[in-house]
């Protein structure tokens, strides 16, 4: 006998109408889903597919556009240097940002998962700076922070260092624009304590009995727990961090000497200063390429390093 | 039972609805000019027509241009005109889009910067002289109209005031270090002025930046007389002059002539800068339109002329129309919009409102009546006057190109930050603009 599924009347008569409902109920369910679909296909999936179509063509927004075959992704590969520049500086971005911040996350989660009065207070001020998220207000304010005659330099001149150019020298410059992500650690930290909470206590009971140190525990037992959301909190960072845009463009819009002239900033400048946007399109594809490379890349090698309770069989 | 479904059907329509309306809304972005535009009334009177007149400007234009909208409107009661304002940032970039989109407004002032694309090579406005039935052309001089606002023959806007480059100086500083205000400034003074300024204080600094616009372009061209870039695509000068001028550059900063680029690069502006405001630096080249913003860091300014030296081909004192105001060509009224671009430049009653929001305006009678009330800033008139005695060829739209210019300005920074010795920079200037030139359509 057929199983009755589970929206079916129970008074159902025949076998066409269990099918009948549950095609109206398919109806309704994508009705519900239909505003959803339909932005996705206005907002992303047509836009998604236009960039690659302008990206053969020399499309301007003004002047008639032309297909000019590959030309774009011949010019920025053997034509560009700039483009280099940018690679390079976003390269350095990501590599310093993103494992630095994730550092910092998992340092202030275990900090966080103590069992101390008030903790929930402390909780949500290590989070505020991650609700500000990537503002221009934060920017501004960045900039302020680091200025010649800023706060830090201020701060620092009572420790008898002398002041640092943090946002002129062209070597300094990337580095306080990549600490400005790394104090927007919190949703990377509610991740990690959520993950230091299932850590079995037995385990660490096992550890201390059998004489492990905190040092110890913390790489055999509380790090090979993390593995699976340090993998999730690594790519989710990266891909942000590739296309960061904001802090480059608000702090230093690029400079000095293109020092912290970041991929994001380049795609907008090509698009909306020079209006070159099939040039840009190519741009943003070959980085939509670049972060395809690294999350497969970080997939591919994850299972090297990341371990399952169920030995990844869920996955 | 049949009641309850009916509710999550209803709900479900009601969203789509909502998110279609969405839709349809963002469509209906051209509506206030489709809408406006259609309305016409009785047969006898004049048809009703609604313009939109969009800006960028601070405060005090923004209540200059509202005021003198309500007086065009009072005494022209068919025409409705939408004012769109914000500031200068991003103003570029909704244009464009606007324009892309066929919701370009009707009038629009234009930076020069963007003639060259939105006016020449994209034909986006109407050329003003085959609407010279409905404006005052008379009003304007000229030769400048003809000099300064016509691409390709064809009149790009109506210049709203005329915008000069002059040297803008703190008058405190100049007191301090004993620097004449008529000293007749060349490149030369400047060094030997400089150097024994920073020699006396070693925090101060008589100049703080440059870039492409305020001196590396105008530098050469003194040399060779030539456009940066002339009409043909190919540069306007030889290598030699590139390096004299990155050479004069270096020395500059290393005599402390110039703040260093490390301390002056965090700002875009350099009445932002500082040490500016503090007083540590004396001069800077800037157009006349600025002066007003200084001003509220440096009460105490004076002018003169641009460093000029004697044996130059071309001032290159850069002159230029203040935002030329164009019509679009997806206007459908541009008969009513050239009415009120007319009266808004040319009437004595316009400018007693509009004042100086944009510089001196162009018309003499109007500028001349203005300096004599005591509405336009001393300052400013005498900028424009200054820069207005010896003017430099009008710049042309590739020298004015954004892309090349970044070009110039990247490698600018890099001789600054001594990445680049001054034959290096040269050689690397003349081919990227070589390169980017070849491949432009």
């Amino acid at each position: 006998m057929r199983k009755q599924p589970a929206t079916g009347a129970p008074e159902a008569p025949t076998l066409q109408a269990p099918r009948k409902r549950r095609a109206k109920g398919e109806r309704i369910g994508l009705l519900y889903i239909s505003p959803w679909i339909i932005g996705f296909i206005v907002l992303t999936l047509v836009p998604f597919i236009a960039s690659l179509v302008y990206s053969f063509t020399d499309y301007s927004m003004v002047r008639e556009q032309r297909f000019i075959g590959l030309a774009n992704y011949i010019e920025m590969f053997t034509k560009d240097p700039v483009f280099y520049q940018s690679l390079r500086v976003t390269l350095l971005y990501v590599l310093f940002a993103v494992p630095a911040k994730l550092v910092v996350a998992l340092l202030v989660a275990m900090l966080l998962n103590r069992q101390m009065r008030g903790m929930g207070i402390y909780r949500t001020i290590y989070y505020l700076p991650s609700i500000l998220g990537g503002s221009v207000a934060v920017s501004v304010l960045w900039r302020f922070l680091f200025m010649r005659e800023g706060l830090v330099n201020e701060l620092l001149s009572y420790l008898s260092i002398p002041p640092l150019n943090w946002l002129g020298d062209p070597e300094l410059a990337l580095f306080t624009i990549a600490l400005l992500p790394v104090w927007e650690f919190g949703s990377s930290m509610v991740l990690f304590l959520a993950g230091l909470k299932q850590v079995p206590k037995e385990l660490y009971e096992a550890s201390t009995v059998d004489g492990a140190g905190k040092v110890r525990a913390f790489f055999s037992i509380t790090l090979p727990m993390l593995t699976p959301i340090v993998l999730f909190n690594l790519i989710m960072q990266m891909i942000n961090a590739f296309q960061q845009f904001t802090s480059a463009f608000v702090i230093t819009d690029g400079g000095p000497m293109k020092a912290t002239y970041l991929y994001g900033l380049m795609l907008y400048d090509n698009a909306f200063q020079f209006f070159r946007m099939g040039y840009a399109s190519a741009q943003s594809w070959v980085l939509f390429i670049i972060i395809l490379v690294f999350t497969f890349v970080l997939f591919k090698t994850s299972n090297r390093w990341t371990h399952y309770e169920d030995g990844g069989d869920s996955r | 039972m049949r009641h309850r479904k009916v509710w999550p059907s209803a709900l479900s329509a009601i969203l789509l609805t909502g998110v279609l309306a969405g839709c349809a809304g963002g469509d209906g972005g051209n509506s206030p000019q489709n809408s406006g535009n259609s309305g016409g009334s009785g047969d006898d009177s004049p048809q009703e027509v609604s313009l939109r007149f969009s800006w960028w400007g601070s405060e005090v234009r923004h209540k200059a241009l509202l005021d003198a909208i309500d007086l065009y409107t009072e005494n022209n009661p068919h025409v409705t005109i939408e004012p769109e304002y914000s500031g200068f940032d991003g103003y570029y970039q909704k244009l464009v889009t606007q324009f892309a989109g066929g919701t370009a407004p009707d009038l629009t002032p234009l930076s020069v910067d963007w003639i060259d694309e939105l006016a020449v090579k994209s034909d986006l406005v109407v050329d003003l002289y085959t609407l010279d039935e409905y404006i005052d052309l008379d009003a304007f001089d000229a030769d400048f109209l003809e000099r300064y606002a016509v691409f390709d023959g064809k009149l790009a806007g109506l210049p709203m005031g005329v915008n000069g480059m002059v040297n803008l100086y703190n008058q405190d500083f100049f007191d301090r270090f004993d620097i004449p205000e008529d000293t007749v400034w060349d490149w030369e003074t400047i060094h030997t002025i400089g150097k024994r300024v920073h020699e006396e204080d070693p925090n101060a600094y008589l100049l703080g930046m440059f870039d492409y616009r305020t001196f590396l372009q105008p530098f050469v061209n003194q040399q060779t007389g030539n456009q940066w870039i002339q009409d043909d695509k190919t540069v306007g000068f030889e290598a030699d002059a590139l390096e004299a001028a990155f050479a004069y550059y270096q020395q500059l900063l290393d005599d402390g002539v110039m703040q260093p680029i490390a301390e002056s690069s965090l700002y875009k502006d350099l009445a932002e800068n500082l040490q500016w405001q503090e007083g540590n630096i004396g001069m800077m080249f800037t157009l006349a339109s600025t002066i007003a913003k200084v001003k509220t860091y440096t009460p105490n300014l004076g002018v003169s002329m641009y460093p000029v030296p004697a044996d130059a081909l071309t001032s290159a004192v850069l002159v230029n129309p203040s935002n030329p105001l164009a019509i679009s060509k997806a206007s459908k009224h541009p008969e009513e919009a050239a009415k009120f671009a007319s009266w808004l430049l040319t009437s004595s009653e316009a400018a007693a409102i509009l004042k100086d929001v944009y510089s001196v305006p162009v018309v003499a009678a109007n500028a001349e009546q203005l300096v004599a009330d005591g509405a336009i800033d001393s300052t400013v008139a005498e900028a424009v006057q200054i820069a207005m005695e010896n003017p430099g060829n009008p710049v042309n739209g590739l020298s004015n190109n954004q892309e090349l210019n970044q070009i110039a300005q990247d490698i600018l920074d890099r001789v600054a930050f001594k990445q680049l010795s001054p034959d290096q920079a040269a050689a690397d200037l003349m081919a990227r603009l070589d390169e980017k030139l070849r491949s432009m359509p």
